[in-house]
């Protein structure tokens, strides 16, 4: 009777402390899993290779081109694990700012605004994360991309 | 102790400094002897370049930060400097709107703050001469009056640009800026980078691309590493500036350079500093030191923001002047052109950012003070002024009316402001008497006549307009009115 007890309580804490188990999980997840679930989520409508998400988050996740601090790593790592639509949660544009920053880099990596945002046409990462220092002149939304 | 004796002792190569150079230089004799103090080294553009992509020059570890250079006492207002050669004009982001005419009247038209000893009109020429000296793009039609077109045509509107411009008219234009709109001198074209601290492809006005070529007259001498500390004064006339190594802290080792004449071009933190620890005993000196204060706005749109052709596309004027002065700080719009997306599948490019930056009223108890040690000074802030806060509410209230014209369809406001807006201003400000001043309308020190105190120190309000041509254009007016 008292096994069965134990049993009964264990599973109970066991249930209970799972989410939180998978959580911790998720937050400790390398920030590079994390960029690549983001940007499959995210870019699921577009015609993007998933060895190219691949390749990009591998990259990004070591020279980290948004400058993000180690507890802003943390932060959205374990946002992402809860984050849904509908739950109100605190910080969550901030989230969506970073999550934005991470698919915005991604696109910019790729030659989908040069192709003036066709989402029809395949898209192919460049090779080189987007940054001024290494490919100057490269704002797709500037005036050499869109003359008027 | 050396001792060597100069016409001019120069503090500093920043904005203030090579405008008052520049004019010194052109109006003063063939024989003059000219000695800049820097307190930094020459941190090239080149290298500048080469650091962010990841080759450090061999000196890196060297160079002075500015965190360490004040003892700040409330570390949550950050004041951002560069103390190399050239000033803040390797980090600015060259954003160069004139004051308006009524920002040297806010005392007389809005009861608030402290009136200019000079009006629009006395700087107007110098305004002009500024502009051209820096290359600065901008368009024919400004909401405040100019005597002279832009040397460069203006940088290219983007699409919400257009749409605002339809509606506002002047008070919504290309921003005057010395991003060159095309190449100029040694600048290439800015071409939205929006990394302007360190321009890629060089495109902004810096000292090191436009004056460094005064630092090379046959009349000047400039030496690098030097930290000013104080002026050896006496009846009331500067005879000296002693300075040490930068960064050594044995002050028996100074080193002492006699001047007819000294001009001060550190910042608005030094200015006052140095005056301070040379026996300034006004009680106006160091007070009032203030930033702007500026916030942003994202926002989602139906519609596709694009074609701008610089960093910060357009400034905005529609919150920048009228009566609500008398109870609400003044705004200044930016649209900033960052490559920034949205993440909705088919709206990517569907948003706008607006940044909203707002003047201030110097507060005497935000003071610079000197403290035990002589080297470092003591910034005491408390923080903005109610006024700014009033600003933003009336701003924030009004933001569907201001963009009307675009078809917004969510807006979110930071609820916080940016930690600095880079501009440290008005310690040691201009006035008509020293007992509402430290320097006359000619920058020259109320008490210490042969001492000009020159930059945003001298600043006696806070528009919400940048400062730096503003600064540029005094110390031309300065020194072609007294020499």
């Amino acid at each position: 009777m008292t096994n069965r007890r134990n049993f009964i309580k264990l599973s109970i804490a066991a249930t209970a402390l799972a989410p939180v188990a998978y959580l911790g999980y998720q937050a400790m997840l390398p920030f590079q899993k994390t960029i690549q679930n983001i940007l499959i989520k995210d870019l699921a409508g577009l015609k993007v290779k998933s060895e190219d998400i691949d390749k990009f988050a591998a990259q990004a996740a070591q020279e980290n081109p948004w400058g993000f601090s180690g507890s802003k790593v943390k932060f959205i790592s374990f946002y992402n694990s809860i984050h849904n639509q509908w739950l109100p949660l605190p910080f969550k544009y901030k989230y969506e700012q970073y999550r934005a920053d991470i698919v915005g880099r991604f696109l910019l990596s790729t030659d989908f605004f040069i192709n003036k945002m066709n989402e029809s046409k395949d898209i192919t990462y460049i090779g080189i994360i987007y940054s001024p220092y290494k490919t100057p002149c490269s704002n797709p939304f500037s005036a050499a991309y869109y003359p008027s | 102790m050396d001792s060597k004796k100069y016409d001019l002792i120069v503090v500093g190569t920043g904005f203030a400094s090579s405008f008052f150079l520049k004019k010194y230089l052109e109006k003063c004799k063939e024989n003059v002897k000219v000695l800049v103090l820097e307190r930094g080294r020459l941190y090239s553009h080149m290298d500048r370049l080469a650091s962010l992509r990841g080759k450090s020059p061999s000196y890196q570890s060297d160079l002075e930060s500015h965190e360490n250079a004040v003892i700040n006492k409330n570390p949550s207002k950050p004041w951002v400097f560069d103390v190399n050669f050239g000033g803040s004009s390797n980090c600015w982001w060259a954003c160069t709107p004139r004051l308006m005419p009524n920002d040297f009247q806010v005392n007389s038209l809005y009861g608030k703050g402290q009136d200019w000893p000079i009006s629009y009109n006395e700087i107007e020429s110098y305004y002009c001469e500024a502009e051209d000296i820096m290359g600065i793009s901008g368009p024919d039609v400004t909401p405040f009056p100019k005597s002279k077109k832009y040397p460069l045509p203006s940088h290219i509107l983007s699409t919400v640009d257009k749409k605002m411009q339809a509606k506002y008219g002047q008070n919504w234009i290309s921003q005057p800026t010395g991003r060159a709109s095309a190449a100029f001198g040694k600048r290439n074209a800015c071409c939205s980078s929006y990394t302007c601290s360190v321009c890629p492809v060089d495109a902004k006005f810096t000292i090191e691309n436009g004056l460094k070529y005064l630092y090379e007259d046959p009349r000047v001498e400039l030496v690098y590493g030097k930290q000013v500390i104080k002026l050896e004064t006496e009846n009331n006339i500067v005879k000296a500036v002693v300075c040490i190594a930068t960064g050594t802290n044995d002050l028996s080792k100074t080193q002492k350079f006699e001047g007819e004449v000294v001009a001060l071009g550190a910042n608005a933190i030094f200015n006052a500093h140095i005056l301070l620890n040379s026996g300034d005993s006004n009680p106006l000196t160091g007070a009032g030191i203030c930033d702007q204060r500026g916030f942003f706005a994202n926002m989602n749109i139906d519609m596709d923001n694009v074609g701008g052709s610089s960093a910060l596309t357009a400034n905005g004027y529609m919150q920048y002047d009228g009566d609500f002065r008398k109870e609400s700080a003044s705004c200044l719009i930016e649209n900033h052109n960052a490559p920034m997306i949205r993440n909705e599948k088919g709206k990517w490019r569907k948003l706008a950012r607006f940044k909203f930056v707002f003047e201030e009223i110097p507060n005497n108890d935000n003071r610079i003070k000197a403290g035990e040690n002589l080297l470092k000074p003591v910034i005491e802030y408390g923080g903005h002024s109610s006024y700014i806060d009033a600003g933003k509410k009336r701003v924030v209230a009004k933001m569907n009316e201001i963009f009307s014209p675009l078809p917004v369809e969510e807006i979110f406001v930071d609820d916080y402001y940016q930690d600095t807006e880079f501009h440290v201003l008005s310690s040691v400000r201009m006035g008509t008497s020293k007992e509402n001043s430290v320097v006359d309308k000619s920058m020259i020190h109320h008490q210490f006549r042969n001492l000009f105190v020159l930059g945003g120190s001298a600043f006696p309000s806070v528009s919400a307009s940048n400062p730096s041509l503003t600064i540029s254009a005094l110390s031309l007016k300065s020194a072609n009115e007294n020499f």
